[in-house]
């Protein structure tokens, strides 16, 4: 659990403005060109500094405007449906798709508590076969099913 | 005119309805429908969980499937509402209010007809108003240069902006942040490789899937993790009396057709009128009724004339995408991206050089609301079964069905990576109070504005007046500006905010 305190605006800002820096700092070897000939990076840094712009407009509104704080974030749903997300990706081509969906699936059970033996159990044995016959089997997804 | 658009028509039926067609329809609505009634999953999830089951079928084919997914899920999405006041979706809140109260007092039967047949009679209308105006529509467009199709997609993005919920300031950046997504790839104009960082995976641009059912699919189910809904009552309820009796058929019969009529105006506005008019529709309703107060207690009326304009605005919501080009809300950018993959590119052209797909598609949208009325009725048994399912049990498959989506077009661990990466960004701005959806439209319509705004700019030689001079964008502009300003004024910005709280 993680009480984060600040504004959601503030929030949003930060990210609003990192965002846009990103898009500067990566497109800054575009060139940018005239608008009668626009270059490759005429836009990325329009946007960039626009989506900048609207981010410090953001923060600077918390000042007089009431916005909301984040408050409470469970850390354990997010990290551990990126964490099966990444796992399936990972593992997929090496381990084939059996292998990878019961590992993702088996870290997303965790997402939503201590799961209990059989119910673990069960979906980790289930649904990737469930699955693998529906999608591959049946539809022909051109997926490995195992490691072989 | 009349003898041509029937003619039109016929070719679409002859297309729509061969038996292969017949058939992807049904399997879309009876798809559609189960995901849709599943608790905790909306609509826009339900459509962007399943495109990739398109990818290998004909266009055509695949774009019939596509709707009826769409159609089934809203009527899912309407059936959880009357039963367990669940509604899966912002177009069935309002259904939710004398739907669930009139289930309650053992109507439940009749009250899932009403929206049944509801959505069927606006369905019909709306579908041959489509097909009287669509091709003139069209043909309007083809007088569009780069500089009004520039305008006319702020437009667009304007209206989006304003019916997304919360901060127009922060929906604003939202969107322009997927903009900046739109332009990761190769720059056809000048072959320049933007924000691609050598990554082989990134030389098409960012996937479409990636970013669409990251921060549709995976988001709502952290988001269903995290704050778990409090599980809907079983509907103890017996469905007996399938049929409304007189008075409920009196009382909604004038409801219906005034509600197709707002939803069919309102649906064609970019921006996703459809949710709009079933609130609209309510209130009007409610103004009109002889006995307002027995809306929120069961009125049928209550269910039948929001059915009806949500139904009639989601079939129009076609127009502008299938005229213009341009996607107005984000179901409507995930079949455009959709035609993007079948090679269709989606806009004036496609009623003169795909007619088959046009007429075809708009033949398959009646069938699919027939489909519907015909096979859901007796199927609700089977749907009042499926509402009791435990979230636990159905989380784990829905995150397969977004990792098989994402990995199955490309084949690749970055697309999955990405993923990861999208599903973080959606979770960061939902907890910071913003929407997805303007992104999602953003980095749709986005490379498309660049590709005109460069074209406009070049004739006019770097001239941003072009903008203002042809007399198109002039209005379209104006009217984006208008739509802006009418924002920041305190008595609307204060009814826009009670409309979303209700």
């Amino acid at each position: 659990m993680l009480n984060i305190r600040i504004s959601q605006d503030l929030l949003a800002a930060i990210i609003f403005i990192l965002i846009g820096v990103a898009a500067l700092v990566f497109g800054a070897d575009l060139r940018a060109g005239t608008s009668a000939d626009m270059g490759p990076g005429y836009l990325p840094r329009a946007l960039g500094w626009t989506v900048i712009s609207l981010g410090v407009i953001t923060g600077l509104r918390t000042i007089w405007l009431h916005s909301p704080v984040v408050g409470q974030v469970k850390l354990r749903p997010i990290i551990l449906i990126l964490v099966a997300t990444c796992a399936f990706g990972f593992l997929v081509e090496s381990a084939g798709f059996v292998v990878a969906s019961a590992i993702a699936i088996f870290n997303s059970l965790f997402g939503n508590g201590r799961p209990s033996v059989p119910y673990a159990l069960g979906m980790v044995v289930i649904l990737p076969a469930a699955l693998a016959i529906i999608f591959i089997v049946g539809l022909g997804l051109p997926i490995d099913l195992w490691w072989f | 005119m009349i003898a041509d658009m029937l003619n039109n028509l016929a070719i679409g039926f002859a297309g729509a309805s061969t038996l292969a067609n017949l058939g992807y329809a049904l399997v879309g609505c009876l798809l559609g429908t189960l995901v849709g009634v599943l608790p905790g999953i909306g609509v826009v999830p339900t459509v962007a969980m399943l495109l990739p089951l398109s990818f290998g079928m004909e266009p055509l084919s695949g774009l019939i499937m596509l709707a009826g997914i769409y159609y089934g899920a809203q009527y899912g999405g309407s059936t959880a509402a009357i039963l367990v006041r669940m509604p899966g979706e912002a177009g069935s809140i309002v259904t939710a209010l004398d739907g669930y109260e009139m289930a309650r007092k053992g109507r439940a039967g009749s009250a899932l007809a009403i929206a049944a047949l509801a959505s069927f009679f606006a369905g019909t209308v709306a579908t041959l108003l489509i097909a009287a105006f669509g091709p003139s529509l069209a043909s309007l467009a083809m007088k569009f240069h780069s500089a009004d199709y520039f305008s006319l997609m702020v437009l667009g993005l304007s209206m989006t902006v304003v019916l997304a919920q919360g901060s127009i300031l922060k929906a604003i950046a939202v969107m322009l942040i997927g903009f900046i997504f739109g332009l990761v790839g190769l720059d056809i104009n000048s072959g320049v490789q933007r924000f691609t960082f050598g990554i082989p995976d990134l030389w098409e641009g960012v996937s479409f899937l990636a970013i669409s059912i990251g921060l549709f699919g995976l988001v709502e189910v952290v988001r269903n993790l995290e704050f778990p809904e409090p599980r809907g009552d079983r509907p103890k309820m017996k469905i007996r009396d399938l049929y409304p009796n007189r008075e409920e058929f009196r009382e909604s019969a004038p409801a219906v057709v005034r509600g197709t009529i707002l939803g069919s105006l309102l649906g064609v506005l970019p921006g996703g009128g459809a949710v709009l008019a079933s609130f609209v529709s309510y209130s009007l309703e409610k103004k009109l009724s002889k006995r307002p107060e027995t809306f929120g207690k069961g009125a049928p009326a209550g269910v039948a004339s929001p059915e009806a304009a949500n139904n009639a605005g989601a079939q129009t919501s076609f127009v502008p995408l299938l005229t213009l080009g341009l996607p107005s809300n984000p179901i409507m950018a995930l079949l455009m991206g959709a035609m993007m993959i079948h090679g269709i590119a989606p806009g004036t052209a496609i009623v003169s050089e795909r007619p088959d797909l046009f007429w075809g598609l708009i033949a398959s949208m009646w069938i699919g609301n027939l489909m519907l009325v015909v096979l859901n009725l007796p199927l609700v048994g089977l749907w009042v079964r499926l509402l009791t399912i435990s979230y636990d049990l159905l989380f784990p498959a829905i995150m397969m069905f977004c990792l098989i989506g994402v990995y199955s077009e490309g084949g690749s661990a970055f697309q999955i990576l990405l993923l990861a990466g999208f599903t973080l960004l959606g979770y960061l701005l939902m907890r910071c109070g913003c929407e997805p959806a303007p992104m999602i439209i953003g980095f749709i319509l986005g490379p498309m504005m660049e590709e005109n705004l460069r074209r406009a700019l070049t004739v006019s030689g770097g001239d941003y007046s072009v903008f203002i001079e042809r007399p198109i964008s002039a209005t379209l502009l104006a009217a984006s500006v208008l739509l802006l300003l009418l924002m920041a004024l305190p008595g609307l910005r204060k009814s826009r905010a009670e409309a979303f709280q209700e």
